[in-house]
This record gives C-alpha cells, sequence and structure tokens, in this order.
C-alpha cells in the first residue's frame, strides 16, 4: 500500500513539475512578443514565414480532402436522423465547434509537431543549438518563437479551410451524388453561425497553437545526447499535445456553451 | 589585464575521473597548449571555456567582468566572442554553407542581402570552399564541413580561440594553411588555447603549456632553444 501510494505521489509530482516547465517554457516564448530583442528580426520573419508555409499551405491537400470526406459524412447521417429539421445548427454544432478544431489539431500534430520535435531534436543532439548561441544568437528567438507564431497562425487558417470546405464543400458532394433532399441547408447555417463561434474557434486555434508547439519544443529540447532520444520524444510530444487539445478543446466548449 | 580568468572553478562531471577545481588565467596574445593523458580532460577544458559546460562552482571573469551561468541570454554575448573549433562545433544543417557563413551578420545587421566580407571571402578561396558555398552542409565532404566551420569562427573575429586537435579537424595537408591564418590573428593579439599532437603546430604556436595530471591542472611556459648564434 506504502509502495503504491508512493509510486502515485513521484508521478504525480513529476507530471506537476512537467506541467510547470512547459508553462514556464511557454512564459519565457510569449513574453519575447512583448519584449523583442533587437537583433534578428528578418531571421525571425522569414523561418516564421517558411514555418506557416509548411504547415498551412503544404498541408492543404490533406486538408480539404479530410474536410470534404468528413463534412459529407456528418451532412448525410444527419439527413437521415434528423430529417432535415435543424441540419444546418446542427452541422454548425459539431463541425465548426467540436470536429473541426480537434481534426486540424490532429492533422497540424501528425505533420508539424512531429517535424518540429525531430529538428530540434537533431538540433540539439548534432550540437546545431550551440553552434547558433556561439555565433550569438538566442534559440528561443529563432528557433522557438517563428514555430509559435507560425504554427498558431496555420491552425486559425485551417480551422477556417476546414469549416469552409467540410460545410460548403461536404454540402456540395452530398448535392451532387446522392438524392438526399437538405431543404435550405445553407441558409440554416448562415443563421446557426453565432459571434460566440468566431470568438471560440479563435481562442481555440490560439491555444492549440501555443499547446502544440509548445509541446512539441519542449520535447525536442529535452533530448540530452542520444540520438535514440528522438524517436521517444516525438511520440511522447504528438501524444501529449493531442491529450492536451482534448482537454483544452473541453474546457473552451464548457466555459462558452454551457 | 588577463582576457580570461577562472578562479576556484570545478566543472559538473558524471566521470570519475574529472577535472579537480583550478584557476586559470588567459592573457591577451598567449598561446596555451593543453597536455593530458586524457583527451576527455582536455575536451571538457576546452568546453568550459567556450561557456558551453556551466561550473558547479568557481568564477568565470572575461574581461574582467564576472559571467553569471544562470541566464543564458547574458551568455550569448561572451559566446559570440569566443572562436570553438572542435569535434563539437558544427553548422546549421538546413541553411547553405554561405548562410552559415553570414547567419552572425544577418542576425546582428538584421538584413539578408549580404555578401561575404574580404577576410571570410579570403579565407574560402585560401581553403577551397569559395565554389562549394551554396551547397548544404550535408553535401560536403567531411574535412570540408569542418574547414566551413573553422572558417565562421575565424570570421567571428574572435577576441579567444579554442582548438581541438586542429589536425584531425581540418587535416593535415591544410594545417601549414591554417597555421599561417592563426599567425594572422596572433598578430592581432588574439589569444589561442588548443590540444594537437601535431609537434610542429605546437612547437609553432605554443607560448605556454597547461599541464593535466590525474585531473590536476598547472600552468608552466614553454622553453623555447635559443637561436644558434
Amino acid at each position: 500500500m506504502h509502495q503504491l501510494a508512493g509510486t502515485l505521489g513521484r508521478k504525480t509530482l513529476k507530471t506537476i513539475n512537467h506541467l510547470l516547465n512547459l508553462f514556464a517554457f511557454i512564459h519565457r516564448m510569449v513574453a519575447l512578443l512583448f519584449r523583442p530583442p533587437a537583433a534578428g528580426k528578418s531571421i525571425v520573419r522569414r523561418i516564421t514565414l517558411e514555418q506557416l508555409y509548411f504547415t498551412a499551405v503544404q498541408a492543404l491537400p490533406i486538408i480539404i480532402p479530410a474536410a470534404l470526406i468528413i463534412g459529407s459524412m456528418i451532412i448525410i447521417q444527419f439527413t437521415k436522423f434528423q430529417n432535415q429539421y435543424d441540419l444546418g445548427k446542427m452541422t454548425v454544432l459539431l463541425i465548426m465547434r467540436e470536429i473541426g478544431p480537434v481534426i486540424t489539431a490532429m492533422l497540424v500534430i501528425l505533420r508539424s509537431a512531429t517535424a518540429v520535435t525531430i529538428e530540434t531534436g537533431y538540433m540539439k543532439v548534432l550540437h546545431e543549438i550551440d553552434a547558433l548561441e556561439m555565433n550569438g544568437l538566442d534559440p528561443l528567438w529563432v528557433v522557438c518563437l517563428p514555430r509559435l507564431i507560425g504554427i498558431t497562425t496555420a491552425i486559425l487558417s485551417l480551422f477556417i479551410v476546414f469549416d469552409l470546405v467540410a460545410i460548403i464543400g461536404g454540402y456540395a458532394v452530398v448535392w451532387a451524388i446522392t438524392y438526399i433532399p437538405m431543404g435550405n441547408f445553407l441558409s440554416q447555417i448562415a443563421k446557426a453561425i453565432t459571434l460566440a463561434d468566431i470568438v471560440v474557434g479563435i481562442i481555440k486555434a490560439i491555444c492549440f497553437g501555443i499547446t502544440i508547439t509548445a509541446t512539441a519544443l519542449f520535447h525536442g529540447f529535452s533530448i540530452q545526447k542520444l540520438i535514440t532520444g528522438i524517436p521517444v520524444a516525438t511520440s511522447r510530444a504528438a501524444v501529449e499535445s493531442f491529450f492536451f487539445c482534448l482537454v483544452i478543446n473541453v474546457i473552451i466548449s464548457i466555459l462558452f456553451y454551457i | 589585464m588577463y582576457l580570461l580568468e577562472l578562479s576556484n572553478y570545478r566543472i559538473a562531471s558524471s566521470h570519475e575521473n574529472t577535472l579537480q577545481t583550478f584557476d586559470l588565467a588567459i592573457a591577451p596574445g598567449e598561446r596555451c597548449c593543453i597536455q593530458t593523458s586524457s583527451q576527455r580532460h582536455a575536451h571538457v577544458l576546452l568546453k568550459a571555456l567556450a561557456t558551453l559546460i556551466p561550473p558547479i562552482k568557481g568564477t568565470y571573469r572575461f574581461e574582467g567582468q564576472a559571467v553569471k551561468f544562470g541566464n543564458y541570454r547574458r551568455l550569448l554575448s561572451i559566446k559570440r566572442q569566443i572562436g570553438y573549433i572542435g569535434p563539437d562545433a558544427t553548422l546549421i544543417s538546413n541553411r547553405s554553407v554561405l548562410d552559415n557563413l553570414l547567419l552572425m551578420r544577418y542576425y546582428f545587421e538584421n538584413r539578408f542581402n549580404l555578401t561575404l566580407d574580404d577576410k571570410t571571402e579570403k579565407l574560402c578561396r585560401l581553403f577551397g570552399l569559395f565554389d562549394q558555398l551554396k551547397m548544404r552542409p550535408a553535401e560536403l565532404n567531411p574535412m570540408d564541413f569542418n574547414i566551413a566551420v573553422a572558417i565562421r569562427e575565424l570570421s567571428k573575429s574572435p577576441k579567444l580561440l579554442l582548438l581541438e586537435r586542429p589536425e584531425n579537424f581540418i587535416g593535415d595537408n591544410r594545417l601549414e594553411v591554417f597555421i599561417s591564418v592563426l599567425k594572422d590573428h596572433l598578430l592581432q593579439k588574439v589569444p589561442i588555447v588548443f590540444i594537437s599532437y601535431n609537434h610542429n603546430f605546437n612547437t609553432t604556436l605554443a607560448t605556454n603549456k597547461i599541464l593535466i595530471s590525474k585531473g590536476n591542472l598547472t600552468t608552466v611556459p614553454v622553453h623555447k632553444p635559443s637561436p644558434k648564434a
């Protein structure tokens, strides 16, 4: 019994310590946004654009088909289940508020967060972070912050793309390939969207972006010497950031919709 | 005045055979050759001098100012004044060699439309790297990769230069050229701390010896044979 209590206690302390370290890391990155160093702004701008291009633009060929499939699936099921009554409202509820953000976060984690952990892990193990520091460059400023801004902005953009494609594209797919009557679906959607949905979307994007980037970078920087630590850290970062996103999603939904 | 002073200095290590607490002072223009039976000691000492390994006790003074290791940002201004050429020194792999050589200037001058300065261009031509500047570091052969690292460190105009086994890092065939480049730096009173198993390198450059025996560090001057009359 004592052993069990000891193990539980140690695990709890370890988890709390990890969360506090993660918050401290986020605080250091976000503080740079408000007190940016004078040097290196052009490098930060360039890396931010590269990250945005990788996470948002290059993800479109994956996110658009995924949104179309998920959107049309949901619309087909709701037309059967709801018998067209409040179809637009149900679609907004499910796609815009819950499924869209979570699926987008998952795709960003699979594509970008893993890449960020691997990249920073390699930079750490191969002494590239030391090389940056030996040249007077601040790794937090030139490695972390551009990824934070790039990924957060990309998530916000991908939310919009996902929602639009899932709702309008899904509607178009169902209209084109089935004979399911959908009534005035688009006008129902227009009526169903509230200002809160847009605000919540933005808040979720910012929270997910910060969480995903910070978790990915933190695990990348935590790797000490062994290159074999990189796959372990990558897997941990991916699972952890997805779990954090689910928790944040629930908290925000409770705060705004209950 | 000393450029670098380490007093009552001890470095954390998980190894049993570690460096004991030591004092070390390096003056401008001094050329210290490390002699030790354990290359790990030399490696650790050089990394400690480069501020890449924090101490567990003691004071690190650079140009008379005590350096605080608690805040890594404050260390950056010290680090950029130290040239470290050794096995742990590397290039940023997702940038071209040219970008690597210009990285510091991109950062501090805040613009990208830069070209190599005369000194760096001369070094690139001297070591045969000029035609490979657009390549990624992974495309270079290992010796050229190391040369690129050395050029980047030399082009920083460091106030202190740390070299670990330059004959291995740069290659025996280019060592003479490298010594001549270092002599240019010596003319500017840049102190050098190095470990080398190349006799010519040691005899040409060393004015002092840092002896490390069983983890204890002592400094002795090198007695050079007086020229025959």
